[in-house]
C-alpha cells in the first residue's frame, strides 16, 4: 500500500484530470490519499494564497488594467488604450527619472557589492570578537532605511557639513552636496553602499564555504594574495556574487524611501534625485494620474524582468557552481 | 468533503469578520439616535495649531453635549495624498481645511454643498460678500471661509541699513524691487553668522506672484479651466529677473535647497522676501519682529497694486453623516470670537467683521503687526480674488519645479513657459 500511495502522486501530477476520469479498477482507492494530501496542502497554503491573490496578484492585474485608462481616483477609469505608454516617449521627466535611476543602479550596485565583499573578506577569519564585528557592521543596514538616517545624511552633506569639511581638509572645495545637482546622486550611492550588511552576510557565508585545501594548494604553488583572490575566491564565490548582484540591482531599481525623505518628495534639486519610483509616486498620488502611474510601474517591471533575464543568460558564462563538470 | 468543510469554516470566519465590521458601523449609527455625534476634523500646519484646535474643540463640545470631535493634524506635504485616497473611498473627514483644491473636490462630487445651511447653521451676516463668493464653486457654497490672507514684501530693516541702501518706497515697482535687490547684494555685507547677505529671493517661487503681476496688467488669470494669459506672458514675467539672475543678485538656489524648510529670509541671509503675509509668524522669531517691515506687493506698470485677499476655507465631506453639526462646527471655527482669540491671525485675518473688531491682539504674537499691515494695504486691495482651475495644485507644483530648474540654469524662460504649457495640457 505504501508503495502505491508514494508512486501515484508522480503520475497523477502529470495528468491528474484524465487519470481521474479513467475507469481503472482501484482508482478510487488510490485517489483518496492523493487528494487528501493536496487538500491539506492547499488548506495550509490558504492564508498565504489569499494574501497573494488579494494583496499582490489582484492589485497587479488591476494596475495593468489601469495602465490603459485615465483614472484620477475620483471618477471611474476611462479606457484610452496605449495613450499612457505613448506619452512616456514625449515625457522629459520620465527620461530624467530613467537616467537618474540607471546611474544609481549602474554605479551604486557595483560599489555596494565591492564594499560588502571587501568587508566580508576582512571579517572572514577567526579573530576574537568576530560575531561582535559582524553584528556591528550589519547595523547600518538595519537603520539605513529609516527617516532619521536620511535626515542625518542630509545634514552631513550641507554647506559646512562633515563632508564639506573633509573635502576642505584635503583642499577640495565641493561645497554642500545637497544643493548641487551634480553631486546629489553620489550622496545616495554612498548611502546605499554604507548599508552593505545584507550582501556582506551572504558573501561571508559564501567565503566560509570555499574549501581551505584550494588555498593550501595555491600556497604550495607560490600564488600571491591577488592571484588567490582572482583564481580561487572569485570563481568559487561566483554563485553568491550572482545572487547578490541580482538582488541588489533589483533593489536599486526600486529605491524610494531615502529619496523621498532627502528631497522631501520633490526629486530635487533640479530633478537630480528624481528616482523612477519617486516620479511614479508623484504622478500617482500628487497629480492623481493613476493610469499613467500604472503604466510607469509596468514599464519598470518589464525593464527589471528583461535585465534579470539577461543576467541569467549571461550567468552561464561566468557563474561556476560547485560540482560542475565543466 | 473535508476540503469543503475547511472552506466552510473559513467562509464562516469571513462572514463573522464582516459582521464584526458591520457591527462597528451599525453601532455609530445606532448611538447617533442616542445623541452622540462623532465628527472628524483635519487640517495642515505647524505643531502649535494642534493645541489651538484642541482648545476650540473643547469649547464646542462643552456647548454641544453628545458631540465628540476627533482632530487629525497633518503636514501639508502628505495632506492631499491622504485626502485623495479618502476621496476615492468616499470616506472624507467631516470637516477639512482647504486651499485651491476646492474646485477639484467640488467638481468630483466629494463635498457637501452647504448653500442650504447658510442662514441656518452658518451665518454670513458680517462676512464680506466677495469673501463668501470666493468660497463658492459654480455658485454653490462648497467652502466656508475662515480667514483671508494676501501677499507682502518682508524687509529685514537691519540688513538693509547695514548694506547702506535706502528703504523702498511704498509705491515701488517690480523693476525697482529687482534693482534694489541687486544693490543690497552688491554691497557684499555678511550677517552675524558671517554668511553673505543677498537682497532677496527670485519671484518664481509661487504662481500667486505671477497671477498678481497678471492682474496688475488687467489680465484675469483663469476663466474656468481656460488661462487668460499666454506663454509669452510667462516669458515676460520671468524676464523681469533676467538681469538679476545674470548678476547673481538673488539668493542662490543651492542655498535655498540646503536651508529648506527654512528660507533665506528666516536665516538672516536675505534682506527681503516676497511671499504670503501669514509668514510673519514664521519669520518673527528668527529675524526679530523689530527688524521686520512689511510692504505691499510691487506696483504694476499702470501704478496699480491690484492686491486681493484670498479666503481660506473649510469644506465638508459629502459623505458626512452629520451635515447639521458639521456646518455648525465650521461656522463656529470660522467666526466665533473665542476661537479667534485662540488662533489669532494664524489662519489668516478673521472673516467676520464683528469678531475682528472685538479681537484684541496679544503682545508678542505678531497678530497686531499682521493686522496693522492688512489695514495699511486695504487701499490697494482693489482686485477680486482670481478663480482657481481644477488642477491648480498640479500647475503650482509644476511651476515650482520648473522654477528650480531655471534657477539652476538648466532651462531658459522660453523652455519654462513651453514645458509648463505642455504639462498643463493647454
Amino acid at each position: 500500500m505504501s508503495v502505491i500511495t508514494e508512486k501515484v502522486p508522480v503520475t497523477r501530477a502529470a495528468s491528474g484530470e484524465t487519470a481521474a476520469r479513467r475507469p481503472v479498477a482501484g482508482a478510487r482507492i488510490r485517489r483518496r490519499p492523493h487528494g487528501q494530501n493536496n487538500r491539506a496542502g492547499y488548506t495550509f497554503l490558504l492564508p498565504w494564497l489569499i494574501g497573494f491573490i488579494g494583496l499582490t496578484a489582484g492589485p497587479m492585474i488591476a494596475s495593468l488594467y489601469l495602465s490603459f485608462t485615465e483614472y484620477n481616483l475620483f471618477s471611474p477609469p476611462e479606457w484610452i488604450g496605449l495613450d499612457n505608454y505613448a506619452r512616456l516617449f514625449a515625457d522629459p521627466r520620465f527620461q530624467q527619472s530613467a537616467v537618474v535611476t540607471l546611474t544609481y543602479v549602474l554605479i551604486g550596485t557595483p560599489v555596494k557589492l565591492v564594499v560588502s565583499l571587501a568587508v566580508a573578506m576582512l571579517l572572514n577569519n577567526n579573530r576574537r570578537g568576530q560575531s561582535f564585528y559582524r553584528s556591528a557592521f550589519y547595523v547600518p543596514s538595519l537603520v539605513g532605511a529609516s527617516v532619521a538616517i536620511a535626515i542625518v545624511w542630509r545634514a552631513m552633506f550641507i554647506d559646512d557639513g562633515v563632508v564639506d569639511r573633509i573635502g576642505a581638509f584635503f583642499g577640495i572645495d565641493w561645497g554642500g552636496w545637497v544643493g548641487d545637482p551634480n553631486y546629489t546622486i553620489y550622496m545616495f550611492i554612498l548611502l546605499a553602499a554604507w548599508q552593505f550588511g545584507a550582501p556582506m552576510v551572504i558573501f561571508l557565508a559564501g567565503l566560509k564555504d570555499i574549501p581551505a585545501e584550494l588555498y593550501e594548494a595555491a600556497d604550495m604553488d607560490g600564488a600571491g594574495r591577488w592571484r588567490k583572490f582572482v583564481s580561487i575566491t572569485l570563481p568559487t564565490l561566483s554563485p553568491v556574487l550572482f545572487f547578490n548582484l541580482l538582488l541588489e540591482m533589483i533593489n536599486a531599481f526600486q529605491v524610494f524611501g531615502s529619496a523621498f525623505i532627502i528631497s522631501n518628495g520633490s526629486g530635487g534639486p533640479a530633478g537630480s534625485t528624481l528616482f523612477y519610483t519617486l516620479y511614479l509616486y508623484q504622478r500617482g498620488f500628487e497629480d492623481q494620474q493613476l493610469g499613467y502611474a500604472s503604466a510607469l510601474a509596468w514599464v519598470l517591471l518589464v525593464v527589471i524582468g528583461i535585465v534579470t533575464a539577461i543576467f541569467f543568460r549571461s550567468s552561464k558564462m561566468w557563474v561556476h557552481y560547485g560540482g560542475d563538470a565543466r | 468533503m473535508r476540503y469543503t468543510r475547511t472552506i466552510g469554516v473559513v467562509a464562516a470566519a469571513g462572514v463573522a469578520l464582516g459582521a464584526l465590521a458591520g457591527c462597528s458601523s451599525d453601532e455609530s449609527a445606532a448611538t447617533d439616535e442616542g445623541g452622540s455625534v462623532e465628527l472628524t476634523v483635519t487640517w495642515w500646519g505647524n505643531e502649535s495649531r494642534i493645541e489651538k484646535y484642541e482648545k476650540s474643540f473643547e469649547i464646542f463640545e462643552e456647548e454641544h453635549p453628545g458631540v465628540e470631535i476627533t482632530g487629525v493634524p497633518s503636514d501639508y506635504g502628505s495632506y492631499w495624498t491622504s485626502r485623495s485616497t479618502e476621496g476615492a473611498a468616499r470616506e472624507l473627514p467631516d470637516l477639512m481645511q482647504f486651499d485651491g483644491n476646492l474646485t477639484k473636490y467640488a467638481h468630483n462630487g466629494l463635498l457637501l454643498d452647504a448653500s442650504e445651511y447658510v442662514g441656518d447653521t452658518i451665518d454670513f451676516t458680517n462676512v464680506d460678500e466677495n469673501i463668501v463668493k470666493g468660497a463658492q464653486v459654480d455658485g454653490k457654497q462648497f467652502g466656508i471661509p475662515f480667514g483671508v490672507g494676501g501677499m507682502s514684501l518682508f524687509v529685514n530693516k537691519a540688513l538693509v541699513e547695514k548694506a547702506g541702501v535706502e528703504m523702498l518706497d511704498v509705491d515701488y515697482t517690480w523693476d525697482e524691487l529687482n534693482a534694489w535687490i541687486g544693490e543690497i547684494t552688491d554691497a557684499g555685507i555678511t550677517n552675524d553668522d558671517g554668511q553673505p547677505v543677498y537682497g532677496g529671493n527670485d519671484h518664481g517661487a509661487a504662481t500667486q506672484l505671477f497671477y498678481q503681476w497678471l492682474v496688475q496688467k488687467g489680465i484675469e488669470p483663469w476663466d474656468g479651466e481656460t488661462p487668460g494669459f499666454s506663454q509669452q506672458d510667462i516669458v515676460d514675467y520671468l524676464a523681469l529677473e533676467d538681469e538679476g539672475l545674470a548678476n547673481g543678485a538673488f539668493y542662490p538656489v543651492d542655498r535655498t535647497t540646503q536651508v529648506a524648510p527654512l528660507d533665506g529670509f528666516s536665516m538672516n541671509e536675505s534682506a527681503s522676501s516676497l511671499t504670503y503675509a501669514s509668514f510673519y509668524g514664521r519669520y518673527a522669531p528668527e529675524v526679530g519682529g523689530e527688524n521686520i517691515v512689511m510692504l505691499p506687493v510691487p506696483s504694476g506698470e499702470s501704478g496699480e497694486k491690484a492686491m486681493w485677499f484670498g479666503p481660506s476655507n473649510y469644506a465638508i465631506g459629502a459623505n458626512t453623516e452629520h451635515p447639521e453639526e458639521a456646518t455648525e462646527l465650521a461656522d463656529f471655527l470660522a467666526r466665533d470670537a473665542r476661537v479667534a482669540e485662540i488662533f489669532g491671525t494664524d489662519r489668516g485675518i478673521m472673516v467676520d467683521t464683528e469678531t475682528r473688531a472685538g479681537f484684541e491682539p496679544q503682545e508678542g504674537t505678531g497678530d497686531a503687526e499682521v493686522l496693522a499691515y492688512v489695514d495699511s494695504v486695504e487701499q490697494y486691495a482693489t482686485a477680486v480674488t482670481p478663480q482657481t482651475p481644477e488642477n491648480f495644485a498640479s500647475y503650482e507644483a509644476e511651476w515650482l519645479r520648473l522654477n528650480e530648474e531655471r534657477m539652476y540654469g538648466n532651462i531658459t524662460a522660453e523652455e519654462f513657459a513651453e514645458q509648463w504649457w505642455t504639462e498643463a495640457g493647454l
